[in-house]
């Protein structure tokens, strides 16, 4: 009895480890050791059919008990088991209505002790079965779950994948926005809450850390105050009429920093209704910089357009305009020479030849504001200058302004024209004395030398200045007037530019055209408390100061008659030339070129004593003529004439020296004194 | 010490048990069987036993970080010093051979440790799969399975012998029920009806293990 039990609870036991067996096989294997137990059982084996595939098909396997294959569970196959039927054989299958597992297969030794069992095993092969459809369907499960699994691994693989590229565009976006200085922000309508991307943080010059911050109240604080009410404005009207605002400011960053924005707003609707405001805020310091650089440039670019323009005009003054005036002064000299003291019309002529040398003055200052102003420059002590002229500029202010100076005792040396470091005093004095407007005021002129490097890095003109020496004298004058509208700071330097209605405007072009031919530069600025400062700054020279010229020397008069050849290619100015060379007791022969003097000077060269002949003409210039003359006779007196001034004209390095230069449009007394000097020279 | 007839609290069941149990866990569930040992160990630990957990299928240090987990590893060295982890083949064979007599002699020696460091129960557990390896003398595990019947006796070590069911073949699966009086089913422990004495089973004909 105990042995039945035994055998029972055993068949049990070995039903309670179905559960954890992992396959058919597994199960067949543990079932037949099993039985092997139960009495009357000589041996067991189960031929199992087939492993569950994936596919939900049973795959042959082989039968280890009777060497057969089994066939798969098909309607048009017949199952085949040689033991099934046999004697001494007891077979069980091991199947469910839907599929087929295998063969139970026991050799019977004892079949009435068997006997006792068979309901057991019978059951036992039922648990089996059971057991075997479970993993089955556990499998067919595990399959599905599988797909449902690779599935499951495949969205969460794309969502991983999306969620990666998310992060990188919203990293690629952060970092472009940081790199481009882009910043975004939405502020929530009904909600009232604001976001700031990383950028928005870093243009206001926060931590995006700091949450706390962002709010249209932190970032308002940025802006000054008067902008605070446009922006303020934009916003309302953003919400309120839907209308977007794009606008530039400069702010103040929380970290003290002067940034300009752009500041971008746009309405979100829902409904008709602004639920959201989306915005940009960028910092676009760089391009503004960029934007007055290209200002700059452009200014500077008009400037040198202007030059050229003017320098073009230069050109055409030196060479039509003053050879045109050059002909009206000669004969207006002439006929006044020859009209007699009591004549009416004597005062025509003299009104006429005071508007030509006016006309003449004029031009000289054109020539002058480009530089290329006659004078001549020498070493000068520039305190010196300005005291012996102290007097008469003392004399041109009215009574209620105060002239101060504050001169050094000695220097600097500069290099330059007393006549024309006379002009720049006059003008000025006087500008100054205007600024006062007739009121009581001072003028203060004073004379320094300072470093290069005390020089201001940005002067007024000439703008592409570049100071080359180490020291620069400084002449100042400060005044206490109106000082200097911003409007006109500009357009000081222009040629006839003058808020007075008297003036030629001419004033600071020269002064600015005499300081460019020394290589100087002017500063001018409104002075922080009243007034005005110019600065002019001139190289300061290493050499000993020559001696004062006598401003009254004079050629001596030496009178010496004789044939004189006039080259021009312009008749008019060859017809006054010869009238006024009569005048003045020469014998004037005439040439209209270079090769016409050669040919002329070959055949008279012995009553020829002096050659005076233009610089500018077709074929042989003054310069080619002089070089033929000299090959016929090497000592030949030559006086050049030029519209340009005497420096512009010796630009060209030449071998051949002139004896006198004479600048047009000249007087009679002028042509005398050249001829003078060319005479004495060659003697 | 307690002695055989001492119960004992295995932690994964409300009964109790005489103290030198010796059980098959055959699993496949690896869930489960984590749930059943760690509350095994755990029971030891906290009612002040010594515990020896022989390692196969993870490391020593993760049984350490399971402990920590299970919140039965405090800071107290007495706890670590009560608690052994180490790698199954090591203690079954050290020297690369598994001799039952030597691994028996290491189950005595355990207990009479415990019991002159004062511990009043001991209990170990270990992952067989280390008989899978066909080291030398692996096939004699069920003998010794057998006899640790014998030793228990003498020396009430509880013990419970994991056997994965996904590794372990059929008949080697049937074959470790003859040698464990108890078998854990289902979370509970059970009589095993196919256990089969020591005497009988090694007098019976020759043991083979795969």
């Amino acid at each position: 009895m105990n042995q039945r039990f035994k055998v029972i609870g055993q068949i049990s036991a070995a039903e309670n480890i179905f559960h954890v067996l992992p396959s058919n096989k597994k199960i067949g294997d543990f079932s037949a050791q099993a039985l092997k137990k139960v009495p009357g059982v000589a041996s067991c084996c189960i031929c199992i059919f087939g492993e569950p595939h994936p596919s939900g098909d049973l795959l042959p396997v082989f039968c280890e008990g009777c060497d057969i294959v089994l066939r798969s569970l098909c309607p048009d196959q017949e199952r085949v088991c040689r033991f099934d039927g046999k004697e001494n054989y007891e077979t069980y299958f091991l199947n469910t209505a839907a599929r087929f597992f295998g063969t139970l297969i026991l050799e019977i030794s004892d079949p009435d002790a068997f006997s006792l069992y068979s309901p057991f095993v019978s059951n036992f092969s039922n648990t089996i079965t059971i057991n075997m459809e479970n993993l089955w369907q556990k499998k067919q499960l595990q399959t599905k779950n599988s797909a449902l699994e690779k599935y499951r691994h495949h969205l969460e693989s794309l969502i991983k994948e999306r969620t990666e590229q998310l992060e990188k565009s919203e990293q690629l976006l952060d970092n472009t926005q940081k790199m481009a200085k882009i910043g975004g922000w939405e502020w929530d309508v009904d909600k009232q809450t604001m976001a700031w991307t990383a950028a928005t943080y870093h243009i206001h010059g926060l931590n995006p850390d700091n949450h706390e911050k962002c709010s249209p109240e932190s970032s308002l604080q940025c802006y000054d105050p008067a902008d605070q009410l446009v922006i303020c404005k934009a916003f309302k009207q953003c919400i309120k009429d839907k209308t977007p605002y794009d606008m530039q400011f400069c702010i103040t960053t929380y970290q003290n920093h002067r940034v300009w924005i752009r500041t971008m707003g746009w309405p979100v609707l829902e409904d008709g209704r602004v639920i959201k405001i989306l915005g940009n805020i960028m910092d676009i310091s760089h391009y503004k910089k960029l934007e007055e650089e290209r200002v700059a440039l452009a200014k500077q670019l008009q400037h040198a357009l202007k030059a050229d323009s003017l320098a073009r005009m230069a050109g055409a003054i030196a060479h039509h305009y003053n050879n045109q005036l050059n002909v009206v002064m000669g004969n207006l000299e002439l006929a006044l020479e020859d009209t007699p003291a009591d004549a009416g019309f004597r005062d025509n002529l003299t009104e006429a030849m005071h508007a030509a040398r006016k006309s003449a003055e004029i031009s000289e200052l054109m020539l002058t504001y480009l530089g290329q102003g006659s004078g001549e420059t020498s070493q000068l002590d520039l305190s010196k200058l300005c005291r012996s002229y102290l007097p008469i500029l003392r004399t041109s202010l009215p009574k209620d302004i105060a002239l101060e100076t504050d001169f050094m005792s000695a220097g600097p040396a500069i290099l330059t024209n007393v006549n024309q470091m006379q002009i720049i005093l006059t003008h000025l004095i006087t500008n100054a004395a205007e600024a006062i407007n007739g009121n009581t005021g001072r003028i203060r002129l004073s004379v320094g030398v300072i470093p290069v490097s005390d020089i201001p890095e940005i002067v007024t003109a000439p703008e592409d200045w570049h100071p080359e020496a180490a020291t620069y004298a400084c002449l100042e004058v400060t005044d206490t007037g109106i000082g200097i509208n911003e409007q006109n700071m500009e357009k000081l330097f222009d040629p006839f530019f003058t808020t007075k209605f008297t003036g030629r405007g001419m004033g600071l072009p020269v002064i600015l055209g005499l300081v460019k031919s020394w290589v100087g530069a002017i500063c001018v600025e409104n002075r922080k408390d009243r007034g005005a400062r110019v600065r002019i700054y001139l190289p300061v020279q290493e050499d000993t100061i020559a001696a004062q010229p006598d401003i009254k020397r004079r050629w001596q008069s030496v009178e010496k008659g004789g044939t004189v050849l006039l080259v021009d290619d312009q008749d008019a100015v060859r017809k006054t030339g010869a009238g006024m060379l009569r005048r003045l007791g020469y014998s004037p022969m005439s040439a209209s070129s270079g090769l016409e003097a050669v040919a002329v000077f070959r055949e008279h060269h012995n009553e020829i004593c002096c050659v005076i002949t233009d610089l500018t003409m077709p074929d042989m210039d003054g310069w080619e003529t002089l070089a033929a003359l000299r090959k016929i006779q090497p000592d030949l007196p030559v006086v050049l004439v030029s519209g340009h001034d005497q420096s512009q004209a010796m630009k060209q390095d030449r071998p051949e020296k002139f004896q006198a230069f004479l600048h047009k449009p000249y007087a009679m007394i002028q042509l005398k004194n050249a001829l003078l000097k060319a005479l004495q020279q060659g003697s | 010490m307690k002695r055989e007839d001492d119960k004992i609290s295995l932690g994964f069941d409300n009964k109790a048990y005489p103290a030198g149990t010796h059980m098959c866990l055959i699993y496949n569930d690896e869930a489960e069987r984590l749930k059943i040992i760690s509350k095994y160990l755990e029971k030891g630990l906290k009612t002040g036993g010594r515990v020896a957990y022989f390692v196969d299928e993870i490391t020593p240090m993760e049984i350490y970080s399971w402990l920590d987990k299970l919140d039965v590893a405090p800071p107290e060295k007495n706890l670590y010093a009560a608690f052994t982890a180490a790698e199954a083949q090591k203690t079954y064979c050290p020297d690369g051979t598994f001799i039952p007599d030597r691994m028996l002699a290491t189950l005595r020696d355990f207990y009479d440790q415990s019991v002159n460091q004062g511990y009043p129960h001991c209990r170990v557990c270990g992952e067989m799969g280390w008989a899978l390896k066909n080291l030398p003398g692996s096939d004699r595990l069920m003998e010794y399975e057998s006899l640790v019947n014998v030793v228990v006796t003498t020396h009430p070590v509880t013990a419970v012998c994991q056997y994965d069911a996904n590794r372990f073949d059929g008949v080697t699966i049937l074959k470790c029920l003859e040698v464990h009086p108890y078998m854990i089913v289902h979370g509970q422990v059970v009589h095993n009806p196919y256990y089969i004495t020591p005497e009988e089973f090694l007098g019976s004909a020759q043991q083979v293990v795969k």
